[in-house]
């Protein structure tokens, strides 16, 4: 195999039964994925099923992907997508807001004080991002953490771009409301909450 | 537009600074050995279980083995055998793996193209060999017999569970919407070739249906036989399917369902089945008639009996009179002229279920043969040729005639549902013979053989009285006499000079007789008035006219009490 091979050629190797090629495919996609998934879900259990299923559908029915309409990343996206969407109608829910403590613990070398407010604002967001509708959420996810443009956002959630603005900035509306708290415009409310938050510590 | 072009949209670095401080985790390690053994377990086969199919010719369906006809169709299906080694026709009972009828489901619901749960467009195969020849390609495969109504309820509700909340959020838009695509797919359906002939050919027989019906329906008003008509019927529409199956079959049979020519079958058979749904309505629609037929025809029976009158029996009967005789009261009373203590008594009954009704006695004698009193429910017979009044073995003098209109029956009687009562001998109450009462013989009430009284039979004598004969001539009140007087004209007294010009107002009340001869008599003074109006009130009361009460036949004199009451205006 050549030192980069496209991943067309990876996936035909995967689909002829080569583990490695398949393998190969699953480290370069595993992470977006997954963290898609997760954000999208709040569960990193939900999401490591939905990554799973994500990947065996490109054995499975391989004949799903069609590389002249777009990327494997964006197709893997949308299958992610698709079963994040079947979850949520499986649930009878949208998100799950109990799992507070699969927050990842981050070894950092900060102050007590600073990691209590990190944790703090973490959550905040976290919980900001989940209550979003499923449809803002995914766009919001997909621009603002996966770093996807538009157009790819558009073609993951199968609409166009202007659908997408729309929803990026009713999002961001949103996300505005509820995290006003802790951006720039709010310092003076910034530091009093971490004063408070201090006390509570 | 409300947001912002997609340069600002990409600008917003504060609030993705915060939004940054969400770190995900990383996936485990125990992902990527999951990910290995599902890779190998697709290629390996271990753990795979081979699941024979079976194929449907007609709807080009595969089923699970234990199937032996076609759900859909019920066509016989025929056994694939798949090679092992093609893992594209066979069935992975891997959780994780299983594409279950719920994923396909949701798969069409999806908002887009779904690379993850649709597969590609299905080509029909045009043999069963060429079907498993497609080593990549995805059958869809029901893979349960779950039955209609479950189904049914599982799709109402993930469809329930799709459209809610659209609804919920805009129900004007979501209404809007639905009509429009309801109305796209009719007239996407109705511009398919044929469908509107399947459609007229429908009309045509249901119009048909109804036409036979009609026709039945007037030839039942002529006598003609129905059963023929039935036959016909049934003929003529089994003429109907079979032009239907010919017409319709194949290429434009099929092209009213919108499915391929081969499905012809299938249309005729669902046309058949409506058939056969159309003529048990039918049958349902001859049921009914039949039946409304009969009930009018009763109706017609009872509308030929002439209604004379009325007759309301209230629940709360009045107590019945004591009467002279047939309780054992008083000491004497009949039509012989010497005090004589009346004996005897009657009962009767036609041994049914319920107490003998309240009513009056027939015309009592003592020498006329008995004429049986008639069940006080009788068969209807129109227009009996000879009424005979019945009678009653008993001293007229103890038992008047009843001119009131009711039906014969017990006149102790309080129950109102019409009845000969529980007794024997075709009389009516519970006794033994075809007088009424309790008794035994062809009298009144309790006793033997004829008359009233009780006991043995005996003529009494004496008068109509149980106390030594009765005495009409003393001046009942109101509750004692059978009839109270009734007032024919009543004069009204005039006020007089003195009166009116002392504008004397008030009432007179006088108490008096009303006299078995008809004249008013006995006249008292309760309250009067000055200047002459009480005078003018008693003459205006002498020149009553009056018809005397009655009791028991006889005209007696009777307590009256008269107001007259006296106004200037």
């Amino acid at each position: 195999m050549p030192e980069r091979t496209t991943d067309e050629l990876l996936l035909k190797h995967a689909g002829e039964g080569e583990q490695a090629a398949f393998l190969e495919l699953y480290e370069r996609y595993r992470d977006p994925i997954f963290r898609f998934a997760y954000r999208l879900l709040g569960s990193v259990e939900v999401a490591e099923d939905v990554t799973h299923d994500c990947f065996l559908s490109l054995i499975r029915k391989p004949g799903n992907f069609r590389p002249e309409l777009a990327s494997l990343k964006t197709y893997l996206y949308a299958a992610a997508r698709n079963l994040a969407l079947k979850h949520f109608r499986d649930q009878g829910r949208e998100t799950g807001l109990d799992e507070v403590s699969e927050e990842p613990k981050e070894s950092s070398r900060r102050g007590p004080l600073r990691k209590v407010l990190d944790e703090e604002l973490a959550t905040q967001v976290r919980e900001a991002i989940l209550s979003l509708p499923p449809l803002q959420r995914e766009a919001v996810i997909l621009f603002e953490y996966e770093g996807l443009s538009l157009n790819e956002v558009a073609a993951v959630a199968g609409t166009d771009a202007g659908a997408i603005k729309a929803r990026l900035y009713r999002a961001r509306e949103g996300l505005r409301r509820m995290l006003r708290p802790y951006l720039e415009g709010n310092q003076e409310l910034n530091s009093g909450r971490e004063i408070v938050t201090l006390r509570e510590a | 537009m409300g947001f912002q072009p997609e340069d600002e949209i990409g600008s917003d670095n504060e609030l993705k600074r915060v939004l940054n401080r969400w770190v995900a985790p990383k996936p485990s390690g125990l992902l990527v050995e999951r990910i290995k053994t599902s890779f190998e377990r697709e290629f390996s086969g271990a753990g795979k279980e081979v699941v024979s199919m079976k194929f449907c010719s007609v709807c080009k369906e595969e089923f699970a083995d234990k199937f032996s006809f076609c759900p859909v169709d019920g066509t016989p299906l025929t056994t694939v055998t798949a090679p092992v080694e093609e893992p594209s026709v066979t069935v992975n009972r891997d959780p994780s793996a299983t594409i279950n009828r719920d994923t396909v489901a949701e798969s069409a619901s999806a908002f887009h193209r779904e690379p993850v749960e649709t597969g590609p467009a299905w080509i029909p195969p045009s043999n069963t060999s060429s079907a498993i020849a497609l080593r990549d390609e995805y059958h869809l495969t029901i893979m349960d017999d779950t039955g209609l109504l479950p189904r049914l309820f599982h799709e109402v509700g993930d469809e329930y569970n799709l459209t809610w909340p659209e609804f919920k959020r805009d129900p004007f838009g979501f209404t809007k919407r639905a009509f429009v695509g309801y109305g796209q797919a009719f007239r996407k359906f109705v511009a398919k070739p044929n469908v509107m002939l399947g459609m007229g050919a429908a009309v045509f027989a249901m119009l048909a249906l109804v036409g036979v019906v009609m026709l039945m329906d007037r030839a039942q008003g002529a006598n003609s036989s129905r059963a023929g008509l039935i036959v016909f019927a049934l003929l003529a529409g089994g003429l109907l399917v079979a032009l239907f199956s010919t017409m319709l079959g194949r290429e434009r049979g099929a092209a009213v369902m919108g499915a391929e020519p081969s499905d012809s079958r299938t249309v005729v058979a669902g046309m058949v089945t409506s058939f056969a749904f159309l003529f048990a309505i039918l049958g349902v629609i001859i049921w009914l008639d039949h039946k409304h037929k009969q009930q009018e025809l009763l109706a017609q029976n009872n509308d030929e009996l002439q209604v004379e009158q009325m007759i309301d029996i209230p629940n709360e009967q009045p107590t019945p009179d004591p009467g002279t005789a047939g309780l054992n009261k008083g000491s004497g009373g009949g039509s012989k002229p010497k005090q004589e203590r009346p004996g005897g008594g009657g009962g009767g009954g036609r041994e049914e279920a319920k107490p003998a009704s309240f009513g009056k006695t027939p015309q009592a004698s003592l020498e006329v043969p008995q004429i049986i009193p008639p069940d006080p429910k009788p068969p209807q017979i129109k227009n009996p040729a000879l009424p005979v009044p019945a009678t009653l073995n008993a001293d007229p003098m103890l038992i008047p005639p009843d001119a009131r209109v009711l039906p014969y029956g017990d006149p102790k009687s309080k129950s109102t549902d019409l009845s000969s009562g529980p007794g024997k001998g075709n009389g009516i109450g519970d006794g033994t013979g075809t007088g009424i009462g309790p008794g035994e013989g062809n009298g009144f009430g309790p006793g033997r053989g004829g008359n009233v009284g009780g006991g043995d039979f005996n003529a009494g004598g004496g008068g109509p009285g149980g106390g030594g004969g009765g005495d009409y001539s003393k001046i009942f009140t109101g509750k004692d006499v059978t009839t109270k007087a009734r007032l024919i004209s009543k004069p009204e007294p005039q006020y007089t000079e003195d009166a009116r010009k002392n504008q004397i107002v008030g009432t007179v009340v006088l108490k008096c007789v009303f006299s078995s001869s008809g004249q008013v008599t006995g006249i008292s003074v309760r309250s009067g008035l000055p200047y002459g109006l009480t005078e003018r009130a008693i003459a205006a009361a002498r020149n009553i006219k009056f018809e005397p009460a009655t009791k028991d036949g006889h005209k007696v004199s009777m307590w009256m009490q008269l107001e007259y009451n006296f106004n200037l205006y």
